[in-house]
């Protein structure tokens, strides 16, 4: 690990007989190209590109990658017909004339979709072929509307809640646990952008809704060295480009929330602009539930700016601000807030003539600012601030492909906890890191993939260099794309933590810190294995299991002082699971089923157990350790008219379960006198989180209703949150013996209006 | 253009309700014990016996199930003090008193002499025979300290005379912080001297008070705004049980099984003999500064 990165990364080049610059396909010829939407220009992944001889025989034949990129390399001249297809497009074909002097040809292609109504056959985006890694799902827009929100659309926060392995603490707080690591450890990405806290405090929602989104990479472990810095988890969300021909707008408004959107060319087929502006209403609104008022607010705006050409390459820019502000205990809690502020710019380019065939550049500010007051007063607050900018190129060389970049960030932290954490004296830093990281998609014949990789990252004065190598491997056995064995295995490390004082399980204040031991990054290494099998025409299934090691993850420490008040301390831990998904699409009715199984535990050394236990370390399951998750999701579109239910399930997640309480007094160097003294209130546990909170269940209904009045529609959505009235506990108050529950029975209707 | 057989789409549809409704008849109440059984610790006992003073108090509560009780929260207890080389029992009075809004506490009282030299035990007991006690020995009563002080100065020397263990020893200063030209209402605050005592060639223990800076530092005043106005010693001789807080951190000492003496229940009840004085300068017939006369 005392490698310097970049000369690992280099020796790595060497060893793969690969060099960036070096144009070693000279005497060959090469097509490639982006598939893309001719409306959107959203590219298109797995799209079937091939390309035939003129007499009609099959030469080669590729899928495109996420890019919606394709390479054909080691050509000989000639005429081909090259043809293009994707589940719901018109099918693209032309004849091209390779000659003896070319080298490259860009050939980018805009597929047009194909009308729905005059198709027989409708093919949801869940049944499009997905080349999936270990531990990753594609989410699409389609998937999004399956799980719908009470505010008439979907969201991706909803979403995500609905897979094996997210554990959301409620439906407040905005915090997400992906196969037991916390929601500091994932990583969010928008359009390449970095963006801390991208969930609301109302939990049904985030900055994704399905208006804008283009399709979402997450990956719950296993992720590839293109993404760095995180231990947990990945969020990768690509926006899609606002519409190049057509300008459309659409407004919604529920009990939740009110959202406006409109999109639409500037210089037509070529710029374009969307606007989303999202306000929380349930402040005001929830003043007419017989629960009373609900002080959560939230709100968002975002713009994006797209430009594309001819040849298939795109430049965005996006502006995102967020704000929310709410208590979590509703009669008396601290109230917390957070903002967000992202700006960032993107370009994905089509190489013309390089030997390097594609290659994205993102710059990007982002910033988050995290307060909790008490009384008005402001308690403690944390912000953190990057600068990023990264360059990831694709290069093939031969039927490798590979995937390298540079990336350079610099971060600004400040943090003031008005005590709570007393070993944490700094309170504002900044530091530089520096790195790049190569991957190689190496095909050993057409059913094997075998994907090593390794990420490398330099800390400028803070700790000491990273190396952390990645490895993923696939097995089609009948060479189909979603039927797959698959493994992956990497090292991760995080030089940043959001800390939480977890023994206040309904905290939102997450505190950014470098970690607090000079030197050492918290770290995971992740061991997956899955499988993914299709059944017959409309079932897919697959499961996947874990095992995760964590190493240097900061926890609070142990204390039987009754306040909020601790040292920091560091825990080593593991996690094990497993995650079973069946799911149903036909045309009318859809289904899915997701078990998953987890078990979290942390080792942690801390002075006082050698008082306390007689030993100088303990093993506990930390407060988001939830063993069991089931979500059983249906739905019925017919025409107009859509229904569905979601019912999800989680055993209860641990809690610190006191014997009782008492006021300490203190003899040290001075008579207790107990009529002036009261003490200092203790709380008298054998153990933190030895408790287990009750079980949580709630069914959400909706059904929809879409009515076409000339050029818009109106979808009138009904529904309930909660439709049993399940009492679900969000958090239960021990110093005060308060039970907070989650939101009750909650109907509503939504409205949105949209051009068609 | 949509074609649905009506069958096909009943069905679906029944199968939806029939799920809908089996979760409708599932939602149940789950039981939720956010305290752990508690048959370990009964009640927190926290004072000391002390044979110096007319009246003993002592904090007994329960074991609470939330971190404050209120004015309304019932005592179920009855605490008794056992003499043990007689045999001799007093029940202690109860007095529930509030230390600031919505934070209460009971406590225990009684006039009966405490002896020096003696063992006592006390008992709570609650009406269930759940019981928390503990026993105590009084240490040895001690002679008056004696002190040579100069009120000018504010510094002078205490002297402490066969005591085994020294557990307090402090001044109480009580003082005028000249911050505004209106005199402030004086305000008092109590410097230890635990860790300055140090053996004289006279046989005593002694300790220097000197605090004026101190209280400056303390205050963020300067100290020559400050006017004593009484200066109270308090020395106290303390039992085997006073707790012992050497080699422990701030948060070990918080812990339930460390420092106590309370069988079935936790806190620390100690015995001890204290000795109170004023401090003040007392001068020979040359105005020369001398030992001041000891007054029990």
């Amino acid at each position: 690990m005392k490698i310097p990165a970049i000369i690992y990364l280099f020796c790595l080049c060497v060893i793969s007989g690969f060099f960036p610059f070096q144009n070693a396909e000279a005497q060959n010829i090469a097509i490639r190209g982006i598939i893309s939407d001719e409306q959107t220009g959203k590219p298109l992944e797995m799209a079937n590109v091939v390309l035939e001889s003129i007499s009609g025989d099959v030469e080669r034949g590729t899928a495109t990658d996420r890019n919606g990129l394709y390479q054909f390399s080691r050509l000989s001249e000639g005429r081909y017909i090259l043809q293009a297809s994707y589940v719901g497009y018109s099918t693209f074909s032309d004849t091209l004339e390779l000659g003896r002097w070319d080298e490259i040809i860009a050939r980018s292609i805009r597929l047009t979709p194909k009308d729905e109504n005059l198709d027989d056959v409708v093919v949801t985006y869940n049944r499009v072929k997905q080349d999936l890694d270990a531990g990753q799902q594609k989410i699409g827009k389609t998937d999004l509307q399956r799980v719908p929100t009470p505010a008439g659309g979907g969201d991706l926060a909803s979403y995500l809640q609905t897979l094996p392995g997210v554990v959301a603490t409620g439906d407040r707080g905005g915090q997400l646990f992906v196969r037991g690591g916390t929601p500091s450890e994932n990583l969010s990405l928008i359009d390449g952008s970095l963006i801390y806290q991208p969930f609301h405090i109302i939990g049904f929602f985030s900055v994704f809704p399905e208006e804008i989104v283009s399709n979402v990479d997450f990956y719950a472990g296993g992720f590839g060295p293109r993404y760095s810095g995180r231990t947990s988890s990945v969020l990768d969300v690509r926006l899609r480009n606002a519409d190049f021909e057509k300008k459309r707008f659409s407004a919604s408004v529920s009990p939740f929330l009110s959202e406006f959107f409109v999109e639409g060319p500037i210089d037509e087929g070529r710029t374009s602009v969307m606007v989303l502006a999202r306000g929380s209403l349930i402040e005001q609104a929830s003043q007419l539930h017989p629960d009373g008022q609900q002080p959560l607010r939230f709100n968002s705006q975002l713009i994006k700016l797209s430009n594309r050409n001819e040849e298939g390459s795109t430049c965005s820019a996006l502006l995102l601000r967020t704000f929310d502000r709410g208590k979590l205990d509703y009669e008396r809690g601290d109230t917390f807030k957070w903002n967000n502020f992202v700006m960032g710019g993107r370009c994905a380019v089509l190489s013309q003539e390089s030997a390097v065939s594609f290659f994205d550049i993102n710059v990007s500010l982002s910033n988050v600012g995290n307060e909790m007051s008490r009384g008005g007063n402001r308690e403690r607050s944390s912000g953190i601030t990057r600068f990023s900018t990264d360059v990831n190129l694709i290069h093939y060389v031969g039927h490798i492909q590979l995937d390298y970049g540079f990336f350079t960030n610099m971060r600004w932290i400040n943090y003031d906890f008005g005590g709570l954490f007393q070993r944490v004296e700094e309170n504002r830093t900044a530091f530089i890191t520096s790195g790049a990281y190569l991957k190689a998609s190496i095909p050993l014949g057409p059913k094997i993939k075998v994907e090593p990789g390794v990420s490398a990252s330099i800390y400028l004065n803070k700790f000491a260099p990273s190396v952390e190598p990645r490895l993923q491997i696939s097995w089609q056995p009948r060479e189909k794309a979603n039927e797959e064995i698959s493994a992956a295995v990497g090292i991760y490390r995080q030089p940043i933590a959001g800390v939480t004082d977890l023994r206040d399980a309904g905290s939102a204040f997450t505190a950014w810190m470098p970690i607090p031991e000079t030197d050492k990054q918290m770290e995971a290494i992740h061991a997956l294995l899955g499988w993914r099998q299709p059944f017959g025409k409309y079932l897919d299934f697959s499961v996947e299991g874990y095992y995760k090691w964590l190493k240097d993850v900061p926890v609070s420490a142990w204390s039987t002082v009754a306040q909020a008040n601790s040292n920091l301390a560091l825990a080593d831990g593991f996690v094990y699971g497993s995650d079973v998904n069946l799911k149903f699409n036909s045309r009318y009715f859809y289904s899915s089923i997701g078990y998953g199984y987890s078990y979290t535990e942390y080792e942690t050394i801390q002075d006082i157990f050698d008082t306390w236990y007689g030993e100088t370390s303990q093993n506990y399951n930390p407060a988001h350790d939830r063993r069991h998750q089931f979500n059983a999701q249906m739905g019925l579109e017919v025409g107009d008219f859509k229904a569905s239910i979601t019912w999800s399930y989680g055993s209860g997640l641990p809690f610190t379960r006191p014997l009782g309480f008492d006021s300490h007094i203190r003899y040290e160097n001075h008579l207790p006198d107990v009529r002036e003294t009261y003490g200092t209130p203790r709380i008298i546990i054998d153990k933190p989180f030895s408790g287990r909170m009750p079980d949580y269940h709630s069914l959400n209904i909706s059904l929809e209703q879409a009515i076409e009045l000339r050029n818009v529609r109106l979808r009138v959505q009904g529904g309930a949150i909660n439709s049993y009235n399940q009492e679900n506990m969000f958090y239960y108050d021990i110093y005060t013996q308060r039970r907070i529950n989650q939101l009750p029975f909650y109907p509503y209707i939504s409205l949105k209006l949209e051009t068609l | 253009m949509i074609v649905v057989s009506k069958k096909y789409y009943r069905s679906l549809f029944g199968v939806m309700l029939l799920i809908l409704t089996s979760f409708y008849i599932s939602a149940c109440e789950s039981s939720f014990e956010p305290l752990q059984e508690n048959g370990r610790y009964h009640f927190s006992i926290f004072g000391a016996l002390d044979h110096s003073a007319d009246t003993q108090w002592v904090r007994v509560m329960p074991i609470t199930d939330s971190i404050y009780v209120d004015d309304d929260f019932p005592l179920d207890a009855e605490v008794t003090l056992k003499r043990l080389s007689t045999g001799e029992i007093t029940v202690m009075k109860d007095s529930l008193l509030q230390y600031s809004n919505s934070v209460y506490a009971w406590n225990f009282y009684t006039t009966t002499p405490i002896h020096a030299n003696e063992s006592y035990e006390l008992n709570a007991e609650a009406s269930d025979g759940r019981l928390s006690s503990a026993t105590v020995t009084i240490p040895p009563n001690f002679p008056m300290p004696t002190s040579r002080y100069s009120e000018a100065n504010e510094n002078g020397t205490v002297s402490i005379f066969d005591v085994d263990r020294i557990v307090v020893a402090e001044v109480s200063y009580t003082m005028i912080l000249w911050i505004d030209v209106k005199p402030p209402p004086p305000v008092t605050f109590a410097i230890s001297h635990l860790d300055k005592i140090y053996p004289s060639g006279n046989g005593a223990d002694q300790f220097y008070p000197n605090d004026l800076d101190e209280l400056a530092n303390e205050f963020l005043i300067d100290k020559r705004l400050i006017e004593i106005i009484d200066r109270k010693v308090l020395v106290v001789s303390g039992s085997a049980e006073w707790p012992d807080y050497a080699d422990l951190d701030e948060d070990e000492k918080y812990l339930p099984e460390r420092s106590t003496n309370i069988v079935d229940g936790l806190g620390v009840l100690a015995g001890i003999v204290s000795k109170i004085f004023t401090l003040e300068s007392c001068f020979n017939e040359e105005d020369g500064l001398i030992d001041c006369p000891v007054n029990e």
